[in-house]
C-alpha cells in the first residue's frame, strides 16, 4: 500500500468519496483559509462532520472560524456561486476561490 | 525512509533517557545503569514529550535537530555524573537474570518488532485517530509557530482541542524528521510508546523480581489482545496506560527503597500520562493518593513529587484557559450541583458494570485484570501493607473517577459506554497487572517493605 492508498483509507473509513475529497484538496492551497458550506436541509450534524473531516484532510490549509474570513469556500452537496469549480459526481462538490 | 527517520528520532529519545538516568540519580553508577537501561527509552520519551507539549502550548516549534542536541547534552552531563568506579558483587540470581535477559530481551524485541512491522503500512482509520490525534500532530508539524490556528481555533471545536499535546508533539518530531505527514507515522509512534513502556516495566522490575515471575507478566502485557491494536489505532489511551503503569511502578519502587530518584521518575512518568490525555490527571491523582496513604512519614516528598507533575501541566492548563477550551462531553463542575448529580446518579451502576465487563473481557485484556486483582489481594493477604494500600487506593480511585465521569456527563450512558468502555480502563488494568510481580517478590519480606515505606 503506497501513501496515496493509505491516505484514501481514512476517506473510505469515514464513509466519504475519495474522488470528491481529492478534488477539494487539489483546489485548496496549503496557505489558504477555507470554510465549509453545506445545505441547511442536511442539518447541523452533517455540517459538523464535513468540517471535522475537512479539518484533517485539508491541512496545512487552515479552517477559518467564520466564512467571511476565508479566502476559499468549499461547498459540499450544493452548487457554489458563479466562479466556483465543481465536480458533479460521485458527489457534488464545489470550490470557490475569492480574489 | 520515513519510518527509518522516525526510528532515528526514537533512538535519540532513548539516548536522552540514558543520559538522564544518572542525572536524576536513578542510576548513579555504571552497574545500576546496566540494570536499569530498559527504563531509558520511556524516560527519554516522557522528557521529550513534556518539552514538545510545552513548546506546542506556546506555539514554539521543536526542530528535530534540537532533539539531537538534547541527546548529546544529556549523554555528556550524564557521563560526567555517573560513577564508573563502584562495583557490586554479582549474585548467582543476578547472573541468571542476565543470562535469561540476554536471550529474552532480543526475543521480545524481535516479537514486538515483528508485530510492529505489521503496522508499518497501517494508516489511521479510526475516528479519534485522525480527527483528534492525527490532526494535532499534522498541525504542529506543518504549521509550527502557527499551530495555534488549529489547536486553539473554534473552527476545530469537534476535535477535542482540550486534549493535551504530548503524543502529537512526539508524532510531530517524527513527521518533521520524515519531511512530511504520513498517517502511518502516528500509528508507528503509538506502537513505539508501547514498546518503550514494556521495556521500562522490565527495567523497573528486573532487579527485584525473579525472571520466572517477571517474564510471564511481560508476555501477558505484550500479548493481551487489546494492547497492540489500541497502540496502533492512533488513540492516546493505551500509550497513556504505559506511562501510568511505569509511574505506578516507579512509585512502588520508592515505597520499597526510600530514594528520591524513584520519586523523580514517578513524577516524570505521571507528567507524561497527564499530558497524554485528560484522564491522565485522574490516574496520577489516584496514584499519589495511594502514595500519601502508604508512605507514612514521607508524605512531604509525595506532595513535592505531585507538585512537579502539576507544574508540568501548568503551560497546557494556561493554554486551555486562555483559549477557553473545554470538553464537550462533561463538566466536572456539575459534580457540585446537587440537582444535576441526584438526577444522574442512577447511571453509576450501569457505568461500573460496563467498565467491569470490558476490563475482564479475555478478548481485550486476556488475564491482565485477574493478574492485577490477584496482586492486590496477595498484597493484602501477605501483609505487604505499603503495596496493598498503594495498589488498592490507585485502583479504587481510578475506577471511581471513571464512573463519576459517566455519571456527570450529559451524553446518553449507553452511547458513551459503547464509544469508550473498551479503552478507558487500560491504565488501571495495565497498572495493577504491572504491580503484581513486585508484590510477589515482596511476599517473603513484608517487614522489609513496610519498614522502608515508613522511613521518616
Amino acid at each position: 500500500m503506497d501513501e496515496t492508498q493509505r491516505d484514501h483509507v481514512v476517506v473510505g473509513a469515514a464513509g466519504l468519496q475519495t474522488e470528491s475529497w481529492d478534488f477539494i484538496r487539489s483546489h485548496v492551497r496549503p496557505s489558504d483559509r477555507y470554510a465549509i458550506e453545506t445545505p441547511d436541509r442536511l442539518g447541523e450534524g452533517f455540517h459538523r462532520f464535513m468540517r471535522t473531516f475537512a479539518g484533517y484532510w485539508l491541512l496545512p490549509a487552515v479552517a477559518a472560524t467564520h466564512p467571511d474570513d476565508a479566502n476559499v469556500l468549499v461547498y459540499i452537496d450544493e452548487r457554489g456561486p458563479r466562479g466556483a469549480v465543481c465536480l458533479e459526481a460521485p458527489q457534488l462538490v464545489c470550490v470557490l476561490r475569492r480574489s | 525512509m520515513s519510518v527509518a527517520r522516525l526510528l532515528g528520532e526514537n533512538a535519540l529519545m532513548f539516548l536522552v533517557g540514558l543520559g538522564l538516568l544518572p542525572l536524576l540519580g536513578v542510576a548513579p553508577t555504571v552497574v545500576r545503569l546496566k540494570r536499569l537501561w530498559g527504563v531509558a527509552y520511556l524516560t527519554g520519551m516522557a522528557v521529550v514529550g513534556v518539552v514538545a507539549a510545552t513548546l506546542a502550548s506556546f506555539s514554539v516549534p521543536f526542530p528535530p535537530i534540537a532533539l539531537a542536541v538534547a541527546a548529546v547534552v544529556s549523554l555528556v552531563l550524564g557521563g560526567r555524573r555517573i560513577d564508573r568506579g563502584s562495583h557490586e558483587p554479582q549474585s548467582v540470581a543476578a547472573t541468571l537474570d542476565r543470562a535469561v535477559a540476554f536471550v529474552l530481551v532480543p526475543t521480545l524485541a524481535v516479537a514486538v518488532g515483528g508485530a510492529g512491522w505489521a503496522f508499518v503500512s497501517k494508516p489511521l482509520r479510526d475516528w479519534d485517530g485522525w480527527a483528534i490525534w492525527g490532526l494535532k500532530a499534522h498541525a504542529i508539524a506543518a504549521l509550527g509557530s502557527s499551530s495555534g490556528d488549529v489547536i486553539a481555533s473554534s473552527a476545530y471545536y469537534f476535535s477535542h482541542l482540550e486534549y493535551p499535546l504530548l503524543l502529537p508533539g512526539l508524532d510531530a518530531l517524527g513527521i518533521r524528521s520524515a519531511g512530511g505527514y504520513e498517517s502511518r507515522l502516528v500509528v508507528m509512534q503509538g506502537v513505539l510508546v508501547g514498546f518503550a513502556g514494556l521495556l521500562a516495566i522490565w527495567g523497573l522490575l528486573r532487579d527485584r523480581v525473579r525472571p520466572a515471575v517477571l517474564w510471564p507478566t511481560i508476555a501477558a502485557l505484550a500479548s493481551a489482545p487489546a494492547v497492540l491494536p489500541q497502540l496502533a489505532s492512533g488513540y492516546a489511551d493505551m500509550p497513556m496506560a504505559f506511562f501510568v503503569a511505569c509511574g505506578l511502578l516507579a512509585g512502588a519502587r520508592w515505597l520499597l527503597e526510600p530514594r528520591a530518584s524513584w520519586l523523580a521518575l514517578t513524577s516524570l512518568f505521571f507528567a507524561g500520562a497527564a499530558l497524554s490525555k485528560d484522564e491522565g490527571d485522574l490516574f496520577a491523582a489516584a496514584a499519589y493518593a495511594g502514595l500519601l496513604l502508604a508512605a507514612r512519614g514521607r508524605r512531604l516528598h509525595v506532595l513535592l513529587s505531585a507538585c512537579a507533575v502539576a507544574c508540568a501541566l501548568i503551560p497546557w492548563r494556561v493554554f486551555i484557559a486562555v483559549h477557553d477550551l473545554s470538553t464537550s462531553d462533561f463538566k466536572l463542575s456539575k459534580s457540585v450541583d446537587p440537582g444535576w448529580v441526584s438526577g444522574q446518579i442512577h447511571r453509576a451502576p450501569g457505568a461500573l458494570a460496563g467498565l467491569a465487563r470490558y476490563a475482564v473481557d479475555v478478548h481485550l485484556y486476556a488475564l491482565l485484570t485477574p493478574i492485577g486483582f490477584a496482586g492486590i489481594l496477595l498484597a493484602i493477604a501477605g501483609r505487604v501493607r505499603s503495596l496493598a494500600v498503594y495498589g488498592a487506593t490507585f485502583a479504587f480511585l481510578s475506577v471511581a473517577g471513571l464512573v463519576w465521569i459517566y455519571v456527570v456527563s450529559w451524553i446518553p450512558l449507553d452511547f458513551y459506554l459503547v464509544q469508550t468502555q473498551d479503552r478507558v480502563t487500560a491504565s488501571v488494568v495495565l497498572g495493577c497487572a504491572a504491580l503484581t510481580p513486585l508484590v510477589i517478590a515482596e511476599l517473603g519480606q513484608p517487614a522489609r517493605a513496610d519498614a522502608a515505606a515508613s522511613v521518616s
